[in-house]
């Protein structure tokens, strides 16, 4: 499923977050969108979950521009859409088993003993066995994590979006939430939609990467064009630099 | 330093737009949540959980508090009657007040404070932790499944409260007089069965199911839109119960001129 964003604008208040982002997500390609904080990432993508509306410019998604279609229209298009959230979202009255069957039972007809079999293969697909019966109290941040990816690929969608996966998991963690991002995309052949600070985990699994700065695409490409680049603004933010063109916000 | 009056005049125009802004979202909450009562799926299972919350688990406060209000009304009503031998009157006039007036206002007050606040942070909870979020993407509509069983829940099973904390005051105010300050029970029946109307009961029962809908639309509303963290969450509950609370004294007094 490929996503062509084009001209998208979006400001809260007198503050333009968006301010013209034109951008193409390849159809069963991982694309990593980088950037500082509080440049647009997260705006970005509450747009293309239609958490929020545009206030300008188009998002199409197989054609389809979802900025312009009723709610009941893009209902059912988000039904292609598996979204990890930062903090996993899980439900923390439901069970990890209930948490990955919810959206078996919620857009399915299947039988109760064919959900559990989904959810016992998906758990197994993130590296986690026997904890159908625990609540995400009980799981540690990795855990949680893994149930949401379970979670998010129950339905078998055709676009995965991770926003920061990696944030707040140690480096072994960090990669072996990696590995499965791109296991998962490997073995689903979905569009993969990353967010993310972990440039190493960055290189590792992208297809293209684009990086925000102030509201717009200031470079989009393949990992390779990224350690090649010359533009200040990335090369600082790759290499982790407090100097340069890049400032901190007060 | 000089008060600027045209400051105050700022103040007041934000404060009166920031309370515009909010009836507006508590009465589209409202609409949307009795909207979707009709429209598929009908979410049976979360109704019945709604109301065993807000309903089963809330009786035993509200027998408590009618058991108690019944028995110091009839304590308190019998020190003004004697002093012009009309003790007779206990019975009948503990019911017409428990009936019209305490009963739906004092159990949608106490459920106010155990429901309302429960809903706020429940809800915000969700919200900051992007659960509510994540049912978006799943293509299921939050206000459908979070906000329309706990409001019609809450509508059904606030006259069903209303009724239990009647009854137990009439008991407790039953036993006070009977056996404590010596009157005739029979005649505490009859003259009970013969001043209280049906209507009486009925519109209590209406009022009690309007503050249903005000104590769970004001704590989705304030948990749904709860930003800012734990701070946030608290600031929610903590908002649902006042707002509540005073809206439902508010709505008593329009509904006790208009209905009876």
């Amino acid at each position: 499923m490929q996503i062509d964003i084009k001209g998208l604008k979006k400001s809260f208040g007198s503050n333009l977050v968006l301010e013209g982002i034109d951008l193409t997500i390849e159809d069963g390609k991982t694309t990593v969108i980088i950037g500082q904080t509080g440049c647009g990432k997260s705006v970005l993508i509450k747009h293309i979950i239609g958490l929020l509306r545009p206030d300008e410019g188009e998002i199409v998604v197989n054609g389809v521009d979802i900025t312009k279609v009723t709610r009941k229209e893009f209902s059912d298009i988000l039904k292609n859409f598996g979204v990890l959230f930062q903090s996993a979202a899980l439900f923390d009255s439901m069970t990890t088993g209930e948490n990955v069957a919810f959206p078996l039972r919620e857009h399915t007809n299947l039988p109760e003993s064919r959900i559990m079999e989904i959810v016992k293969e998906k758990l197994a697909i993130v590296g986690l066995k026997g904890v159908e019966s625990r609540y995400p109290a009980e799981l540690s941040g990795g855990m949680k994590k893994r149930v949401g990816l379970a979670r998010a690929i129950a339905l078998d969608p055709k676009v995965l979006i991770f926003d920061e996966p990696t944030t707040g998991l140690d480096p072994v963690m960090s990669d072996t939430i990696d590995n499965l991002i791109m296991n998962t995309q490997k073995r689903l052949g979905v569009t993969s939609i990353v967010i993310s600070h972990d440039i190493p985990g960055t290189y590792k699994i992208a297809h293209r990467i684009a990086m925000l700065y102030k509201g717009t695409v200031v470079l989009y490409g393949s990992p390779d064009d990224f350690k090649s680049t010359k533009d200040p603004i990335v090369r600082q933010f790759l290499e982790r630099r407090a100097e340069g063109p890049l400032q901190v916000e007060a | 330093m000089t008060l600027n009056p045209f400051n105050i005049f700022e103040y007041i125009g934000e404060k009166f737009t920031l309370f515009l802004e909010e009836l507006g979202g508590i009465f589209s909450t409202f609409l949307q949540s009795f909207g979707f009562i009709v429209v598929p799926p009908f979410r049976f299972r979360l109704f019945l959980k709604q109301m065993e919350f807000i309903g089963v688990e809330s009786s035993f406060i509200v027998l408590l508090t009618g058991a108690f209000t019944g028995m110091v009304f009839a304590l308190q009503t019998s020190y003004a009657f004697k002093l012009f031998g009309a003790e007779n009157l206990i019975g009948p006039s503990v019911a017409l007040s428990l009936t019209r007036e305490l009963g739906p206002v004092l159990t949608a007050l106490m459920v106010t404070g155990r429901v309302g606040s429960a809903m706020a942070a429940e809800l915000g909870t969700m919200r900051v932790t992007e659960q509510i979020d994540a049912l978006y993407t799943m293509s299921i509509n939050p206000v459908q499944y979070l906000v329309t069983p706990r409001v019609s829940s809450s509508v059904v099973m606030l006259p069903m409260l209303t009724v239990l904390f009647d009854f137990i005051g009439i008991i407790g105010s039953y036993f006070m007089a009977v056996f404590l300050l010596g009157l005739n029970g029979e005649r505490f029946i009859n003259d009970t069965i013969y001043m209280v109307d049906l209507k009486d009961i009925y519109i209590g029962l209406l009022k009690a199911a309007v503050f249903g809908a005000i104590i769970s639309v004001v704590g989705c509303y304030k948990g749904y839109f709860a930003e800012k963290g734990a701070e946030g969450v608290g600031k929610a509950a903590t908002q649902a119960v006042v707002i509540a609370s005073v809206s439902i004294l508010i709505a008593d007094y329009f509904l006790t001129a208009l209905l009876f």
